[in-house]
Formats: structure tokens, C-alpha cells, sequence
């Protein structure tokens, strides 16, 4: 701390070419110290409980038998041998590529559509977020619906009127985890649209006509100007959009419950089960331990490319 | 035409033209009528769930259970009325099917709101601190609050459940609230941080030789100033409480039911509820969209958590 402020108070005493302002600013970090105490609380005793959550990983905790015994690292030696595990880990990254990827690419399209002087344009943007505020769990529920099997099913009854062959969707292991990367496109979609579109809004419309007069066609503008220009706001797109496809847990809830098969059971739902419907709490908990550490690692690689995108 | 539709002809200049035989007037409509295709296309398919549930929860649960699909039917309230007022007719196969839904919209404000309001009290203060106090360990703080948004829930679920059910927060309002604070505060403290660095220092320069303290400063001077930002970051909270799914599935039981959680129930083993699920589901997301569209303004803000400004 001593050695962090030195800086900040010369930058502040030049600036205000005062010394005795010094002592106003070490009151106001002391008030500042104060004021985020409570704000801090509940999570600093969540940060505890996390600790408390990882010990309980090391040890043979099970809901219906109490607490067997310590164990050390047993639970994450077997985690290593654990086909279900590495199954759920792969279909994990294999859920997060994809959907990622997919809105990404399509939340470009709407955005560079909605940054158009089109009429209608506030009509258009307002029922961009529609989908963004539904609850993930109850969304996932309004695609079962469409999901269901047989013609008396939404999607199947259009697919059977036109003679094609009907389809299991989230009932058909090779097709469940696609369905439910749609029903996620479809949520959040709309959430990297208007960080894009706000990224695109701010980018001046002067260097756009620049690019023309010197006779780039819209391909060129996209590719050299606006797609460069908008790198930090696709990283803060990522960041939020990664680790929470990682964490994957409602919508897969909502309609498999990580079936059929273990064709949709991700790391969320894995450790889950594990820990609930199977009481073993200290295994479920190994599981989560490893979700976070791919979380946190997710992360951090994401954070220190936002913050070198901020500098420069 | 290569050229994406969005870009061509989007200058305010005219580009060069590639089609000498078209003026910039007639490119610039064809585009935007091809462009008002592809919204309207788009927006009818992302929309189309919501009305098909919409149209489901209209039905008889013969007209729901029926195949092929009906899509002219004789609509219904039934279902609203099982749901709003838990008038639960009988004739129907899946009469014994009850679930408590006003108890649990009641159950859902509670929650949603009163970890609202606590996390906005706790929260705008250390924003505001955040904001204005140039304490040298300020961004440890904030990523600190930042780790939360990003650490798998269920990595303190496992461990809450234990404590939750020794010191009797387990099935609680207050259990409920106090865990919801995980999801509120990062969000309001980081929020609320970039509104009220939005607001020029002199404002608050000028007070402090007027004598006023950090408290009125905050009171007098950032808050007016951040009404509209703190209305939107209320109503983000509220709704990022009102969608969460795993705290009250695994922290609570009949008495912190959730209408998220209601809604599910109407999933049995052998039979789904479709008719009533869908009234339900409608009956939870048309209050999240009433208050969604009221903040639309600041919604990027918030839900880059201050990241992105518009």
C-alpha cells in the first residue's frame, strides 16, 4: 500500500498544486476503505465457504450416510479415471465451441443489420432483447414444447406436413446437444448483438467514408475497419459468454437433465447429479472444483486480453 | 452481389458505385428492403417459441395432447385460471398436477426484491467508494466482486447446503435473499461504478469546500445525477435474481418455491402439464419484459456489468 500511493498522491499534489490536500486524500481512502466493508461482507464469507467446499472435496462427505472419514486426494485421483467425467468435460467444450462460435458469427450479421438508418430500426431492437430476459429455465421449457416428438410436435408436424422424415431432436442422443446449443443461440444471440451493435455505433462513421471514397466495397470496410475496430467489445462478448456456456446447467435442466444417455450431460449436470440425486457430496464437489479451475483458467486469459486491448 | 447488404451503401457519401446503371437512392432501398426481409425473418422465428406457447397455453389439454398438431383450436382460460387462481378443474387427466403458482410468484418478489434492495444499499456504496476514492487496492476489490459472476454457483452450493441446513437458513425468505446477494452485488457495484465515474469531479470538489460530507455527497450529488442508471441496475438485479434457477432448487423447498421453479414442476415422470406449464411460463416472463422494456436504454451497460456503453 505504502508503496502504491506515492504516485497517486504526486499525480493529485501537482495537479492541485497543494500539499495539504495529501491529507484529505488519505481521509478519503480511509472512507473509501470503510464504505466498501459493507458491500464485502456476504462475499468475502462465500470466498470462506468456498475454501470450506474445497476441504469438504478432500474428504468422504455423502448426503444420506453423513461424513466417512478423510480421504486426501482420492476424489480427484478417481476424477482422472473417471470416463463419465471426461466425457462431461469433452461434451463441455464441445457445447462452449459451438455455441460460442454460432453467436458470434450470427450476432455480427444482426448487429451490422441493426446499425442500418432503417425505419422501424427502435421496433426492431426492442424485440431483440425479448429473449434475453427470459428466465434460461423457462426458456428451455418453451423449446421442449417446440421439441416434442411425434406430428403432434411443433417442429415434427412441419417437417411431417412437407414429407420429410420427423426428428428426435432433444430425444435423439447424436442430435440433443445441438438442440440445446439452439435453444442457448437463441437466448443470448440478442446479448453479443447489441454489445456488437454498440460497438459498431461508436466507431466513427467519418473513417467508414473514407474507406469508400478510396474505394473499398463493404467486404473490405468490414474486414479492415469495423471487425478491428471492434475486437474489445467481442473479447467482453467472450468473457461473459464462455464461462457462463461452461457453466451450462438450467437449460439442460430444463429439457434433458442430461439425457438421453449421457448424450447432454455436461460438467454442471454432472457434478449435480453426482452430488444430489447421488448423495456423493465430496465427489460432486471434485467435479465443480474442476469446473472452476477450467472457468477461472477461461478467464484470466480473457481478462489479460481485455486489459492489453484497453491499453492499447 | 458479394458485398453483405448491411455495409454497401451505408455512407453518408456516396460510395463508389459498382453498378453505374443504379443511382445511390435505388441501391440504398433495394438494400434496406432486403435488409428488413432478413430482420423480419429473423425476428419471426426468435419470437415464434413465445407465441406457440402462447397459443399452447390456450389450449384444452386435448387439443395440447392431440397429433397431428392443431393449429385452429377452440381457446381456453382454463389453464390461466388453474395457475392464477389454482382453480385446478378435475376432469382432466392431470388434475393432480397443483402447483401453488400465486404462492410462488409471491415467493419469487420476495426474493427477487427484497435481494434487490439490500444489494442496492450495500452495493451503491461501495460503487460510489469505487468510483470516487482513489484507494491504491481499488481494482482487487472489483475483481474480487468480478470473480463471483464468473465462479461456478455450484462450487458455494454444495457447501451452503451443509451450512444452510445447520444454522437453519435452509428453506428461508432471508436464506434466499442473503445467497442472491452473490448475483446482485458484483453486478450493482460494477454498474453503479461506471455511472457514477460518468459524473464530473468538480461536482463533488465543489461540495467538499462547501463542507459536505462523503455521505451527502452521495445522497445529494450522485444519486440524482445516476437516477436513470440506478433504476436500470435495479431492474437488471431484480430480474438476474428473478431467473435464478439453482438457489432456491437446492437451498430451499415448498417455502422459497420459485415461479421458475413452479414452472418445472408441471414436468411429471410420466406426463408434462404442457397446457398449464406454458400459462405458467408466460406468467413469469411477462413481468421480466414489462420491466425490461422500461430500461432498455441502459440494458448494454448493464449486462456487460459497465463494459460496454451506449
Amino acid at each position: 500500500m505504502a508503496i502504491l500511493a506515492p504516485p497517486v498522491r504526486r499525480q493529485r499534489a501537482m495537479n492541485k498544486g497543494k500539499v495539504e490536500r495529501d491529507a484529505l486524500e488519505t481521509a478519503d481512502i480511509r472512507a473509501g476503505r470503510l464504505m466498501m466493508i459493507p458491500a464485502l461482507i456476504i462475499p468475502v464469507l462465500l470466498a470462506i465457504v468456498f475454501f470450506f467446499g474445497f476441504y469438504l472435496t478432500l474428504r468422504n462427505r455423502r448426503l444420506n450416510r453423513g461424513d466417512l472419514g478423510f480421504v486426501g486426494l482420492e476424489n480427484y485421483a478417481r476424477l482422472l479415471q473417471d470416463d463419465k467425467f471426461w466425457h462431461s468435460l469433452s461434451l463441455t467444450l464441445k457445447f462452449t465451441l459451438t455455441d460460442v462460435g454460432l453467436e458470434l458469427s450470427l450476432a455480427t450479421l444482426m448487429a451490422l443489420a441493426l446499425s442500418q438508418p432503417l425505419r422501424g430500426i427502435r421496433i426492431y431492437r426492442a424485440l431483440l432483447i425479448i429473449p434475453l430476459m427470459t428466465p434460461p429455465v423457462v426458456g428451455a421449457l418453451v423449446w421442449k414444447v417446440l421439441y416434442r416428438s411425434g406430428n403432434g410436435g411443433f417442429f415434427n408436424y412441419f417437417l411431417w406436413e412437407a414429407g420429410l422424415p420427423m426428428q428426435g431432436f432433444i430425444g435423439d442422443p447424436s442430435q440433443a446437444i445441438f438442440s440445446l446449443v439452439a435453444i442457448d443461440v437463441w437466448l443470448y444471440l440478442p446479448f453479443v448483438a447489441i454489445i456488437l451493435l454498440a460497438g459498431l455505433q461508436t466507431l466513427p462513421q467519418e473513417q467508414i467514408d473514407a474507406a469508400h471514397v478510396d474505394g473499398a466495397n463493404g467486404w473490405q470496410v468490414f474486414w479492415q475497419i469495423q471487425l478491428p475496430y471492434m475486437i474489445p467489445f467481442y473479447i467482453v462478448a467472450l468473457f461473459f459468454r464462455v464461462i457462463d456456456s461452461l457453466n451450462i446447467f438450467d437449460t439442460i435442466y430444463g429439457t434433458t437433465k442430461g439425457g438421453p444417455g449421457d448424450a447432454t450431460r455436461v460438467l454442471a449436470v454432472n457434478g449435480f447429479e453426482t452430488a444430489f440425486p447421488f448423495f456423493n457430496l465430496s465427489y460432486g464437489g471434485a467435479i465443480f472444483v474442476a469446473l472452476w479451475l477450467l472457468c477461472t483458467v477461461a478467464g484470466s486469459l480473457l481478462f489479460i486480453w481485455v486489459k492489453r486491448s484497453q491499453a492499447t | 452481389m458479394q458485398a453483405p447488404v448491411p455495409i454497401a451503401g451505408s455512407g453518408s457519401r456516396p460510395p463508389p458505385s459498382t453498378r453505374p446503371g443504379m443511382s445511390r437512392k435505388a441501391r440504398e432501398r433495394r438494400n434496406h428492403a432486403l435488409l428488413h426481409i432478413g430482420l423480419i425473418i429473423y425476428f419471426t422465428v426468435s419470437l415464434m417459441p413465445f407465441v406457440w406457447t402462447f397459443l399452447t397455453s390456450l389450449k384444452q389439454s386435448r387439443d395440447v395432447a392431440a397429433a397431428p398438431l392443431k393449429i385452429f383450436f377452440q381457446p381456453t382460460l382454463d389453464n390461466y385460471r388453474a395457475v392464477l387462481f389454482n382453480q385446478y378443474s378435475d376432469d382432466s387427466a392431470l388434475a393432480r398436477v397443483r402447483v401453488d403458482i400465486p404462492g410462488s410468484f409471491m415467493n419469487s418478489l420476495i426474493i427477487a426484491g427484497g435481494a434487490t434492495l439490500l444489494a442496492m444499499l450495500l452495493g451503491n456504496i461501495a460503487a460510489f467508494a469505487l468510483a470516487r476514492y482513489k484507494m491504491p487496492e481499488r481494482e482487487v476489490y472489483a475483481f474480487f466482486f468480478l470473480a463471483f459472476r464468473f465462479a461456478p454457483v455450484f462450487v458455494f452450493i454444495i457447501p451452503m447446503f451443509l451450512i444452510y441446513q445447520e444454522i437453519g437458513l435452509y428453506n428461508t425468505h432471508l436464506g434466499m435473499i442473503l445467497i442472491s446477494q452473490v448475483i446482485a452485488i458484483p453486478l450493482i457495484v460494477w454498474v453503479m461504478r461506471s455511472f457514477y465515474e460518468s459524473i464530473p469531479p468538480e461536482l463533488f470538489d465543489s461540495a467538499a469546500l462547501d463542507g459536505a460530507t462523503r455521505m451527502q455527497m452521495l445522497r445529494q450529488i450522485a444519486l440524482p445525477l445516476a437516477a436513470p442508471g440506478l433504476a436500470a441496475t435495479a431492474v437488471l438485479a431484480f430480474i438476474a435474481c428473478w431467473n435464478n434457477f439453482v438457489f432456491p432448487f437446492l437451498l430451499g423447498a415448498k417455502q422459497t418455491q420459485t415461479i421458475t421453479l413452479a414452472t418445472i414442476t408441471f414436468i411429471g415422470y410420466e406426463e408434462v402439464a404442457w397446457g398449464m406449464m406454458t400459462a405458467a411460463a408466460i406468467v413469469t416472463i411477462v413481468p421480466e419484459l414489462i420491466l425490461a422494456m422500461l430500461v432498455q436504454k441502459h440494458i448494454v451497460r448493464g449486462l456487460t456489468y459497465g463494459a460496454v456503453k451506449e
